[in-house]
């Protein structure tokens, strides 16, 4: 993997930041966009900006080809059945909630949801709201010390009542990565759903939704060189079936009447109102360009990156890591130095022109558990380079200077 | 990098602040905080009439916040109430320094603490009086 090459591909990298070049880190929040993607999106607008589906001209006919494509792009790149299986979303955060709103409209108190201590707020928030609503309980999967799922009473906390289990794949804060086959089989032997939030793992590593056997899982274009606003709901063709829309408008529809409407097709059924087109091209364009490179490769280089970044992180005083050996994370490291808190060392690596994240990370409850209020998260992408890494360690050894106390 | 970041000020008064710790008997202890990012801040005040006779702050959280909340003290130490409610943003940043745009919230939150406290105090009219929970 040529990195200098896919540097080049990247123009924001060469932007000045507070008088450095920037160094960015913060690829778990969002990542950079390569030339590729931003051209997709010109080219949409300068050659066939038009809306899709029944438009009777030409321009409204290529614009519908390239956003169907996008969906077939979409569940060839997770090994879905067909496109039929993938619904166009803003975001993970919309496509948990239109699951959290849809899934449970029948629930009620002896029902169970089955989540884990490491969620983000996104699939957390959700469900809490839905319980309110239905007076279903909600369970967890408690985190282990070294930042691995505790699954030794997963047997009992996955009970007959248990109607759905939702995890993370890869945990934002601690870099987990979660045995999610063992959790999803788990699961169906007492046929409960399983729902992944594959956020922080589809950029990063193959996916495959049939290798997993998951009935739905969920990811966000911007976390993997696409626009924001564009996401993504994989669901088992038969639950998408049955599965009431959440969004009801133009598009989703077969026929109207006063009194009763009939459903589209799938994914149709689920996309109420006039599409994100450009994000949908703009994402067959992302995906288009890890492909090219090869998901295998990428991960490779997020692996060597994490474990080396871990090792020089460990040599500095006072460091805490959160979450798992190297060898069992994603591409992320969050830590925190002395009683420093989170932001300064955010904004004085900042002055250095390094973007890393700092603060709870929206996983407020997890932070709770590690007994923090926050934490730095230095997270990396196909274009980081160990070079980078060495700033960012000189940068903390700075920090660490100038306010310690 | 970067003593400018931190100004001098800020970075004294974080690793040797003024006024820190707290007042048994204080007629007025405001508490707030930012939970977006866990900073904390408490202020033991003793009035004497409509002024500020004693102050000492207590709290955790960023260098910002905590040199804020010491500086703070210095200023109001002998202010009346009224011309402690007058204080606007820009007085903190006139002794602070410059403060990066994304973190102006964590410069104001003590005196936001301070002011808001007061409002209840000057309501209440009840000491000891303690204000609980001042988010910004």
């Amino acid at each position: 993997m040529n990195v200098e090459k896919i540097r080049g591909d990247f123009p924001i990298l060469e932007t000045m930041v507070n008088g450095h070049k920037l160094v960015y880190l913060d690829n778990a929040a969002t990542t950079q966009k390569p030339r590729q993607v931003i051209q997709a999106i010109s080219e949409y607008y300068e050659k066939y900006n038009a809306n899709i589906h029944r438009a009777m001209h030409s321009l409204g006919e290529q614009a519908t080809q390239a956003y169907e494509n996008a969906h077939k792009k979409t569940a060839e790149f997770i090994g879905a059945e067909s496109m039929r299986e993938i619904v166009f979303t803003r975001n993970t955060t919309e496509s948990l909630n239109a699951l959290a709103n849809s899934l449970t409209l029948n629930f009620g108190k002896k029902d169970e949801v089955l989540l884990t201590e490491m969620e983000h707020h996104s699939n957390l928030v959700p469900w809490l709201l839905q319980s309110k609503r239905k007076g279903f309980m909600i369970k967890y999967i408690p985190v282990k010390e070294n930042g691995e799922l505790d699954l030794s009473n997963l047997e009992k906390l996955i009970t007959e009542n248990t109607k759905i289990v939702s995890i993370t794949h890869c945990s934002n804060v601690l870099g987990t990565i979660n045995p999610a086959k063992e959790i999803i089989d788990a699961a169906h032997e007492k046929n409960a759903l399983a729902i992944i939030d594959a956020a922080q793992s589809v950029p990063h590593m193959k996916v495959d939704v049939k290798q997993l056997g998951c009935d739905f899982l969920v990811f966000s274009g911007h976390k993997m060189l696409a626009p924001t606003g564009i996401g993504v709901l994989y669901g088992r063709e038969q639950l998408l079936e049955n599965m009431e829309p959440f969004l009801g408008g133009g598009e989703m529809i077969h026929e109207v009447w006063f009194d009763k409407a009939t459903w589209n097709n799938l994914p149709w059924k689920f996309e109420a109102g006039t599409a994100n087109i450009e994000g949908g091209i703009a994402l067959a364009a992302a995906i288009d360009y890890l492909q090219k490179i090869g998901l295998g490769e990428i991960q490779r280089h997020g692996e060597k990156l994490v474990k080396y970044a871990f090792g020089q992180l460990q040599r500095l005083d006072y460091v805490k890591i959160y979450g798992p050996e190297p060898e069992e994370r994603g591409s992320l490291v969050s830590f925190n130095l002395g009683r420093i808190h989170a932001h300064d060392i955010a904004t004085m690596l900042d002055s250095k022109g390094i973007a890393i994240r700092s603060g709870h990370h929206c996983a407020q409850p997890l932070m709770r558990k590690l007994g923090v209020t926050g934490a730095a998260r230095a997270s990396f992408y196909l274009y980081n380079t160990r070079e980078e890494i060495d700033k960012l360690i000189e940068g903390l050894r700075v920090t660490a200077e100038v306010l310690a106390r | 990098m970067d003593q400018e970041t931190y100004s001098e000020i800020i970075l004294e008064l974080y690793k040797h602040p003024m006024n820190e710790g707290k007042i048994e008997n204080a007629d007025l202890t405001a508490q707030g905080g930012n939970p977006l990012c866990g900073d904390a801040v408490r202020l033991d005040i003793v009035f004497e009439g409509n002024r500020v006779k004693e102050i000492m702050f207590s709290g955790e959280g960023c260098a910002i916040s905590q040199a804020s909340a010491s500086l703070l003290t210095d200023i109001v130490k002998g202010k009346t109430m009224e011309e402690i409610q007058a204080l606007k943003p820009e007085n903190v940043f006139e002794y602070l320094g410059n403060i990066v745009q994304t973190r102006i919230k964590c410069a104001l939150l003590p005196l936001h603490v301070l002011k808001e406290g007061l409002r209840e105090y000057r309501k209440k009219e009840e000491k000891p009086l303690v204000v609980q929970g001042i988010k910004i």
